[in-house]
C-alpha cells in the first residue's frame, strides 16, 4: 500500500510570500499616487478597523446602518445559498438529463442554449423581476451554479454509466439502485469540484450584483466608498471578503477531502 | 421446450440443461457507410455446467461480441442464446461479467465491493458476511477488507473484481481479457486463485476471452478458436490439474500449442 505525505507547511509559506510580494508592488504603486488612488497599505488598515462594526459611510448612502463585518457576512450567506440553491437545481437537472431519456429529449437544448448566455446579461433582468431583494443579487450566484453543476454532473453520469453500469446490470442492481447507489457516488469527486469553482467565482458574481443593484452586502459598501472617494475603505471591504471566501473554501476543501477520502 | 420437458419428467428422465448453449448466432452491425458486417456468424456451440473455456482469436474477429451476446449486453442478429436453459434476453446476475476496464465502486470498500451484489439483491446480512470472509480468504486479501480499491495495486483490484463476481454465485462466469497488462508473477498468482474460486464453486462454467495461448492453456477445459466470426476449432485440453510448469511445456500441451498455431495461420 502506498502511502502520500501532505505537509502544510510549504504551501502556507507560499502564500504568505505571495501575499508580501503583492504588498511590496502595492506600497510601491502607493508611493507615487494620491492615497485617493492608491492608499497606502496602513491606512487601508485603519479604514478597515474604523469601519468594521459599523460605517458610518452608509447612513449617508442607503440609510443602512451596519459595518465592513456584517455586510461580508450578508454577502457570505447570500452566496453559500446561492451556491446551494444552485447545486440541487444542477445536480437534479444534470442528473435527469444523463439518465431519464424523455428529458433529455426536452432539456438538453434550451440547457445548452442557457449555458451560452452571458451570466451578467442576465442582471439587468433579475433586478427587473425581483427589485432589489436578496434573490435579486443571489440570482447570478445560482444561475452560474445550476448551469456548471448541470453540465458537469451530466457528463460525470454518462461517464459513470459507461463504466458501472453494465456491471451493475449483471450484479443483478435494479435501475433505481444504481442510480441512488452507483451514479450518485460517482458523481461526488466531480461534484464538489464544481462547487468549489462556482463558489470562487460566487463571491465575484455576488459582489458585482449587489454593487449594481443591491441594498446591503459587500458590494454595495464598496460602492458607498467608491462614491464617496474612500478608496482605502473600499480596499479593505475587498480584502475582508478575500479573507473570508479564502476562509470558505478551505473548508469546502477540507469537507471534500473528507467526503471522497476513497479518492485519494 | 413446455411440451418436452413435461413428457420427459413424466418418462422419468432427467431434464439436463447446457450451462451455456449457443444455436446459430449471429450479429450484424451497420456500418455508418450502409456496409453490413457480420461480426459472428452462425456459431452453435454447447457448454456444460463447470467447463471452463478459453476463446481465442485474432483481434476483430467477434470474440468479445460473442461474449457481449452471451452476456446481454448485445442482442443476436439471429439465433438463440440460452443460459440454464433460459434465454438470454438482458444482462442478469446469473451471468457474471468480470470486465478488462477496472469496474470496482471506488468509493465502497474491498469488503463492501465483494458484499454489494449480495445486498442488492436482498441476501441476509449473516449470509453476506459469511461469503465475503471466504472470498476474501481465498483470494488472500483478508487484511485488506476495509482498503479502499485505490489503496491496492492492479493485481489486487483484479483479484477483487473477480471474488466480487464469484460472491455473487452466476450460474456462468464471463471474462473479457480480464488480465490484460499483468506482469508474469502475477498473472501466476491470478490464475491460481482463478482456478481456486472456479473449483469452490464446482458447477460454474467460465467463458473467457484471452489472447494467450498459455493462458488458454493453463486454465480451460476446452479452447474455442473464434476466426472471421465463426467457431473455427473447439479443441478439448486433456491436461491435467493443477496443470505445472511441466504440464504446461511438455509434449502434450506443445502438440495443442502448434495446433492453435496451425489453425491461427491457416
Amino acid at each position: 500500500m502506498s502511502m502520500r505525505v501532505r505537509t502544510a507547511v510549504p504551501a502556507v509559506a507560499g502564500a504568505i510570500a505571495g501575499v508580501l510580494a503583492v504588498a511590496a508592488i502595492w506600497s510601491v504603486i502607493a508611493s507615487f499616487n494620491t492615497a485617493a488612488r492608491f492608499p497606502v497599505i496602513p491606512a487601508i488598515f485603519q479604514a478597515t478597523l474604523d469601519n468594521f462594526d459599523a460605517a458610518p459611510i452608509l447612513a449617508y448612502t442607503t440609510f443602512g446602518t451596519g459595518g465592513i463585518w456584517s455586510n461580508v457576512l450578508w454577502t457570505a450567506q447570500n452566496v453559500l445559498l446561492g451556491v446551494a440553491t444552485g447545486l440541487i437545481i444542477g445536480f437534479a437537472t444534470g442528473l435527469a438529463l444523463a439518465r431519464i431519456p424523455w428529458f433529455n429529449r426536452l432539456g438538453r437544448l434550451p440547457v445548452a442554449i442557457l449555458g451560452t448566455v452571458p451570466v451578467l446579461a442576465i442582471l439587468p433582468f433579475l433586478t427587473l423581476w425581483f427589485g432589489n431583494s436578496a434573490l435579486a443579487t443571489s440570482g447570478l450566484v445560482i444561475f452560474f451554479t445550476a448551469l456548471t453543476v448541470a453540465s458537469t454532473v451530466q457528463s460525470a453520469a454518462a461517464a459513470a454509466e459507461v463504466r458501472y453500469a453494465d456491471y451493475a446490470a449483471t450484479l443483478g442492481v435494479s435501475q433505481t439502485r444504481t442510480t441512488m447507489s452507483v451514479i450518485l457516488p460517482a458523481l461526488v469527486p466531480s461534484t464538489i469540484g464544481v462547487v468549489r469553482a462556482a463558489t470562487a467565482f460566487g463571491w465575484g458574481f455576488q459582489c458585482i450584483a449587489e454593487v449594481l443593484g443591491g441594498s446591503q452586502g459587500a458590494g454595495r459598501l464598496i460602492r458607498s466608498f467608491s462614491d464617496a472617494t474612500q478608496t482605502a475603505g473600499a480596499l479593505g471591504v475587498l480584502i475582508v471578503v478575500g479573507i473570508v471566501a479564502v476562509v470558505v473554501d478551505a473548508l469546502i476543501g477540507l469537507a471534500g477531502r473528507w467526503i471522497v477520502r476513497w479518492n485519494e | 421446450m413446455t411440451v418436452q420437458t413435461d413428457a420427459r419428467q413424466l418418462s422419468g428422465a432427467t431434464a439436463h440443461h447446457a450451462a451455456i448453449e449457443l444455436t446459430n448466432v449471429c450479429k450484424e452491425f451497420r456500418l455508418e457507410s450502409g456496409e453490413v458486417v457480420n461480426s459472428v456468424n452462425s456459431v452453435t456451440c454447447r457448454i456444460e455446467p463447470g467447463e471452463f473455456i478459453c476463446v481465442i482469436g485474432p483481434s476483430g474477429h467477434g470474440k468479445s461480441t460473442l461474449l457481449n451476446m452471451i452476456a446481454g449486453f448485445l442482442p443476436p442478429t439471429e439465433g438463440t442464446i440460452t443460459v440454464g436453459g433460459s434465454p438470454v434476453t438482458k444482462p442478469g446476475p446469473d451471468r457474471g461479467v468480470v470486465f478488462q476496464r477496472d469496474t470496482l465502486f471506488l468509493w465502497k470498500t474491498v469488503a463492501q465491493n465483494i458484499e454489494f451484489g449480495l445486498k442488492s439483491r436482498g441476501i441476509p446480512k449473516d449470509e453476506r458476511k459469511a461469503v465475503v470472509a471466504e472470498m476474501l480468504k481465498i483470494i488472500g486479501l483478508e487484511k485488506f477488507a476495509n482498503a479502499w480499491p485505490k489503496q491496492l495495486s492492479g493485481g489486487m483490484r483484479r483479484r477483487v473484481a473477480i471474488a466480487a463476481v464469484f460472491a455473487n454465485k452466476p450460474e456462468v462466469l464471463l471474462m473479457d481479457e480480464p488480465f490484460v497488462g499483468i506482469d508474469y508473477l502475477r498473472l501466476a498468482q491470478l490464475h491460481e486463485v482463478l482456478l481456486d474460486l472456479w473449483q469452490e464453486a464446482e458447477k460454474r462454467a467460465v467463458f473467457m476471452v484471452t489472447h494467450d495461448i498459455d493462458e488458454a492453456l493453463t486454465l480451460a477445459d476446452r479452447i474455442f478458436v473464434i476466426k472471421h466470426g465463426t467457431l473455427a476449432l473447439d479443441m478439448k485440453v486433456d491436461l491435467p490439474r493443477p496443470r505445472l510448469t511441466d504440464d504446461i511445456t511438455g509434449p502434450e500441451a506443445n502438440r495443442l500449442r502448434r495446433r492453435l498455431l496451425e489453425e491461427f495461420s491457416r
